[in-house]
């Protein structure tokens, strides 16, 4: 009778093993889904880029002004003014039709379906933009990436924003591509605070200027409705050449 | 009970890989969960800065206008720069009886000025002290203080210094201001070598040999200027001291001795000669006259120049049928093609950081600057626009590059931003060449 009693549990034991592996297996699958459709919340780099429109190399109030300030020698110029024809752009403004996106990038984010989806918005304006954005953002996987390609949204419109007040005087932009890294928090009324260096550039004058356009930039849209948290911490990586060479 | 010892075991392995796999797959779900967004190539724009007019203490009215007479020059020396955007006085929106020696930053800001200079000055009679301040009026904050006593003559030399502050805090480096360029002054069928302040306001000649003169050369010190002269009938090479003097002729072998380059440390004079026959590059001891020859080819080799660590010499052969930039050893080894594209590449320049080379090609038929990287690479063409663009010489701070500009006939000796922009002509004249900064 004892050893029944012990057979039996032994069995009991068995089936709540293999009970408990199936359990197992069902949350590692889970997980794994939530692991493989959730991808913007991973601490990897994701490189969010903007709309083709805003990318601006040479502002042209500042040619103009350049123009404006020629010293006065040259108005005894005789001919044609040397005013006029002396404007030199530097020649790779000239070839700005290349794609917005770096090959290396665009393998990259090919995977990236928040990107992905950025992108189908740059090509054909959102028109269920807000359709979910009352959902929780954490209720399930697909929310989530719903939410994250809302949250790519409001990446362009911050991009764009701090995009346009970035600028250093043509001749000083450093040949060599530098970077700069800042990590920024922006709180729920778009306000940016608590901006630190994860990487300077090593040259003062770029790292202000990256400074600059925040401040100028200051304050943001406020973050979307639906985004529960108290504040965006985010990196912003600053590079002087241009990405889509 | 082996068999449920057994299974115990399964389950604690099994229950461990799996707390395993979760940790694994949660650790980047739980890690800093932080997006990055790339933000690349800024926009051109000049700083855009506002020069307020300068408050004056003490008593004495203000009969020279030094209220008006420094806001105008520091901006016109902040401009001579390329890198300043200088805002209208009639633009300002602040009102100094409001803020009352206070600065409302708001008000600076919105007529889009990034940076403010405010100045203030009092004088007893030939003596003038002042003081400067420089502001980042987005960040609020006072960048830069400066006070500066001397004679009301000397003026000027404050402003210089007040922008050379300027361009260190905004640029990482102070401007070439004090450094000079010397050129060729064609009078008739005769030239002479004059120089020229980067501001333009002090020419002084240094030849008067009623000759045809060329190529001007500084020595590193600045004390001494190299050129060449047919004054004698020949084309010899001559050193004359900037302290004075007629110069005197170092090198008059049979047929050309072309003045070119010092070496970084002075001892070193590059020539051309063509005493063997065409064209050859020497390298002469600037104290004992001793020759070494460093180039043997049949075709002709000119226009050298000294890296800046006086290790290579970049020069100009014709060796391969066209004028092209090649670099060779300073002792005339290990040459290397540098320029392949263009069909006519001459007068090179080594830029003081000594990763880049400009010199001039031409783009149908007509000359041009271009720079290209002394690792080889792509040249890029910094000047365009159908004029004529020759001579490129760096200044030592390597932001920016005296050339030759040709319009209408008339070749003038003009600076450029090392980007091209922002010409300003300083001189009529031609192949102008970079002094190091005078002490």
């Amino acid at each position: 009778m004892t050893s029944l009693h012990y057979s039996g549990g032994h069995r009991e034991q068995g089936v709540r093993l293999s009970r408990m592996i199936i359990l197992s297996l069902v949350v590692h699958v889970a997980l794994l889904s939530l692991a493989v459709f959730w991808p913007t919340r991973t601490s990897t780099p994701r490189f969010t880029l903007g709309p083709v429109y805003s990318v601006q190399l040479v502002n042209l109030s500042d040619t103009l002004m350049s123009h404006r300030q020629m010293s006065d020698p040259l108005r005894d110029l005789s001919g044609p003014s040397l005013r006029e024809q002396s404007l030199v752009m530097k020649k790779r403004v000239t070839t700005q039709t290349a794609p917005p996106i770096r090959k290396m990038e665009t393998k990259k984010n090919l995977s990236n379906p928040a990107v992905e989806n950025l992108r189908k918005k740059l090509g054909a304006k959102p028109s269920t933009a807000n359709a979910r954005s009352e959902s929780s953002p954490a209720a399930n996987s697909a929310d989530s990436a719903e939410a994250n390609s809302q949250l790519a949204e409001y990446y362009t419109v911050i991009w764009s924003r701090i995009k346009s007040q970035w600028n250093l005087p043509g001749g000083l932009n450093p040949k060599d591509n530098v970077e700069a890294v800042v990590q920024v928090r922006i709180m729920q009324n778009g306000t940016i605070t608590g901006i630190s260096f994860e990487k300077k550039s090593g040259l003062a004058y770029f790292d202000n200027s990256v400074l600059r356009a925040l401040k100028k930039a200051n304050p943001l849209p406020p973050l979307p409705p639906w985004y529960r948290e108290n504040g965006l911490d985010l990196g912003i990586r600053f590079l002087s050449s241009d990405l889509r060479r | 009970m082996m068999t449920f010892s057994r299974t115990t075991m399964k389950y604690k392995i099994l229950s461990f890989a799996a707390f395993f796999m979760l940790i694994s797959f949660l650790a980047p779900c739980l890690g800093a969960a932080k997006d990055y967004i790339d933000i690349d190539a800024p926009a051109f724009q000049k700083f855009p800065i506002a020069v307020t007019v300068f408050t004056k203490g003490g008593t004495d009215s203000d009969k020279e206008g030094l209220a008006i007479w420094f806001p105008d020059n520091l901006s016109k020396y902040l401009d001579m720069t390329g890198y300043f955007n200088i805002l209208p006085r009639k633009a300002f929106i602040d009102d100094p009886a409001r803020s009352q020696g206070n600065i409302n930053f708001g008000d600076w800001t919105t007529i889009g000025a990034d940076y403010l200079v405010k100045g203030h000055f009092s004088g007893q009679g030939r003596d003038l002290s002042v003081e400067m301040r420089l502001y980042d009026t987005v960040r609020g904050v006072l960048l830069r203080e400066k006070k500066y006593s001397a004679r009301t003559n000397d003026r000027k030399d404050m402003v210089i210094q007040f922008v050379n502050e300027i361009l260190l805090v905004l640029t990482g480096e102070r401007g070439v201001f004090n450094t000079q360029i010397a050129y060729v002054h064609r009078q008739g069928r005769n030239s002479e070598i004059r120089t020229v302040t980067f501001d333009g306001s002090a020419q002084k000649q240094v030849t008067n040999y009623r000759s045809l003169t060329l190529a001007p050369r500084w020595s590193p010190d600045g004390q001494r200027i190299s050129f060449t002269s047919y004054r004698d009938g020949n084309p010899d090479f001559y050193i004359a001291s900037m302290k004075g003097g007629a110069g005197k002729k170092v090198s008059s072998y049979p047929g050309l001795n072309l003045s070119a380059a010092w070496s970084p440390d002075g001892r070193k004079v590059l020539l051309t000669l063509s005493k063997d026959g065409n064209q050859e590059i020497y390298a002469m001891d600037s104290a004992s006259g001793y020759l070494q020859r460093l180039t043997y080819d049949h075709a002709i080799d000119v226009s050298p120049v000294w890296s800046p660590d006086g290790k290579r010499i970049a020069f100009v052969s014709s060796r391969s049928g066209s004028p092209q930039i090649y670099t060779m050893d300073s002792d005339g080894k290990n040459v290397k093609r540098l320029t392949h594209e263009g069909n006519y590449n001459t007068s090179p320049s080594w830029s003081p950081k000594g990763d880049k080379i400009a010199y001039e090609s031409t783009v149908g038929g007509v000359f041009q600057i271009f720079i290209i990287s002394t690792d080889g690479g792509a040249a890029q063409q910094v000047t365009s626009q159908g004029r004529e663009h020759k001579h490129p010489s760096w200044s030592p701070d390597g932001r920016y590059l005296a050339i030759t500009v040709k319009s209408g006939g008339i070749d003038r000796v003009a600076v450029i931003n090392a980007n091209g922009t922002n010409i300003r002509v300083l001189s009529e004249g031609s192949n102008p060449a970079w002094s190091q900064y005078f002490k």
